[in-house]
C-alpha cells in the first residue's frame, strides 16, 4: 500500500514537471519570436533600437527605457533559469554536466541582460555580443528543458 | 549538492541586478523625496505633470505582487539548504512586510496625501532587507561551494 502511494506520487509529480517543461519550451520559443517581431534580434536591429539612426529619424533609448527592459528581462531570464536547472537537478546525468549547464545558462543569461549597457555606453560592436549571448542562453535553456522532459518521461531520475 | 550551491549563488546575483536596475528606476520616479512622490502620483499642473489614475496605478503595480512575492519566495527558500536561524525569519518576514507595503503605498497616497512617507520609508526597508537577503545567500552558497572544492 505503502509503494503504491509513494509511487503515484512520484507519478503526479512528474506529470506536473512535463507540463512546467513544455510551457517552458514554448516560452523559449515565443521570446525568441517575440524578439524577432520586435526587431531585436539580429546584432544590427539591437544596434539601431538601442542607439537609434539620426538619417532614419530614429530615436535610440534613453538610459530609463534601458533599464526598464533589463528590469524585466532580467526577471524572465532569472526565473527561467532557475527553474529550469532546479528541475535538472534531478535528472540522471553526471555532476560535471549539471555544472556546465548551470555556469553556462546562468553566465551566457547575464551577458545577454547587461549588454544593452554596454552597447550603449561602450560601443556598437556589442550588439553582436548581445545576439550571440541571446542565442547561448536559448541554446542552452532548450537542451536542459528537452533533457528534463526525456529524463522525466523514461523514468530516469533520482 | 555543488551544483545546486551555483543555482543559489546565481540565482544571488540575479536578483542583486533585479533589485538596483528597481532602484534606479525608483530613484527616477520617486526620488526618495515626498515632494516627488507626490508630484509623482497627483501629478502638477504648472508643469504639466498629469497625476496617475487608481487605474493607472493597477496597471503598474498588479505584475509587481506576483512578480515580487514569487521572486523573494524563490530567494529566501534557499536559505532552507543551510542550518536555519531564527535570522531568517525576521529577514523574510520584513522583505514580505515591507515589499507589501511599499506596493500598497501609492494607493493609499492617492486617496490621503499624509502617507506620502510611508511609500520612501518601506522601499528604503524593502531594498535594505533584500540586498542584505541576496548578499548573504551570495556569501553562504561561495563558502560551501569552497568547501566541496
Amino acid at each position: 500500500m505503502r509503494y503504491t502511494v509513494q509511487h503515484r506520487k512520484s507519478r503526479y509529480i512528474s506529470f506536473l514537471v512535463l507540463n512546467l517543461s513544455f510551457g517552458v519550451q514554448f516560452f523559449l520559443i515565443l521570446f525568441v519570436v517575440y524578439k524577432y517581431l520586435m526587431e531585436e534580434f539580429f546584432p544590427e536591429q539591437i544596434k539601431l533600437s538601442i542607439l537609434g539612426d539620426f538619417d532614419q529619424f530614429l530615436e535610440g533609448k534613453s538610459l530609463l527605457q534601458i533599464v526598464e527592459s533589463v528590469h524585466i528581462e532580467v526577471f524572465l531570464i532569472m526565473l527561467t533559469t532557475l527553474t529550469v536547472m532546479s528541475i535538472m537537478l534531478r535528472a540522471e546525468i553526471t555532476e560535471k554536466l549539471k555544472i556546465f549547464f548551470i555556469f553556462t545558462g546562468f553566465t551566457s543569461g547575464f551577458v545577454y541582460a547587461v549588454s544593452p549597457f554596454a552597447v550603449s555606453f561602450l560601443g556598437e560592436i556589442f550588439s553582436y555580443v548581445q545576439f550571440l549571448f541571446f542565442c547561448l542562453f536559448i541554446i542552452i535553456c532548450s537542451a536542459v528543458n528537452t533533457l528534463n522532459i526525456y529524463c522525466f518521461l523514461t523514468g530516469k531520475i533520482k | 549538492m555543488r551544483s545546486m550551491f551555483l543555482i543559489g549563488f546565481f540565482g544571488g546575483v540575479f536578483f542583486l541586478i533585479e533589485i538596483f536596475t528597481g532602484l534606479y528606476l525608483f530613484y527616477q520616479k520617486y526620488g526618495f523625496s515626498i515632494e516627488k512622490t507626490l508630484v509623482y502620483t497627483h501629478g502638477n499642473p504648472d508643469e504639466m505633470i498629469r497625476g496617475k489614475s487608481f487605474l493607472g496605478l493597477i496597471e503598474l503595480h498588479f505584475p509587481h505582487f506576483l512578480a515580487i512575492f514569487l521572486s523573494v519566495f524563490v530567494i529566501s527558500h534557499l536559505f532552507y539548504f543551510f542550518r536555519i536561524k531564527k535570522l531568517y525569519f525576521y529577514l523574510a518576514g520584513t522583505v514580505f512586510l515591507s515589499g507589501f507595503l511599499n506596493f500598497l503605498s501609492p494607493f493609499l497616497v492617492l486617496y490621503n496625501k499624509n502617507l506620502a512617507f510611508l511609500k520612501v520609508f518601506s522601499f528604503s526597508i524593502f531594498f535594505t532587507s533584500v540586498v542584505f537577503m541576496a548578499v548573504y545567500l551570495c556569501f553562504l552558497t561561495f563558502l560551501k561551494i569552497r568547501q566541496k572544492c
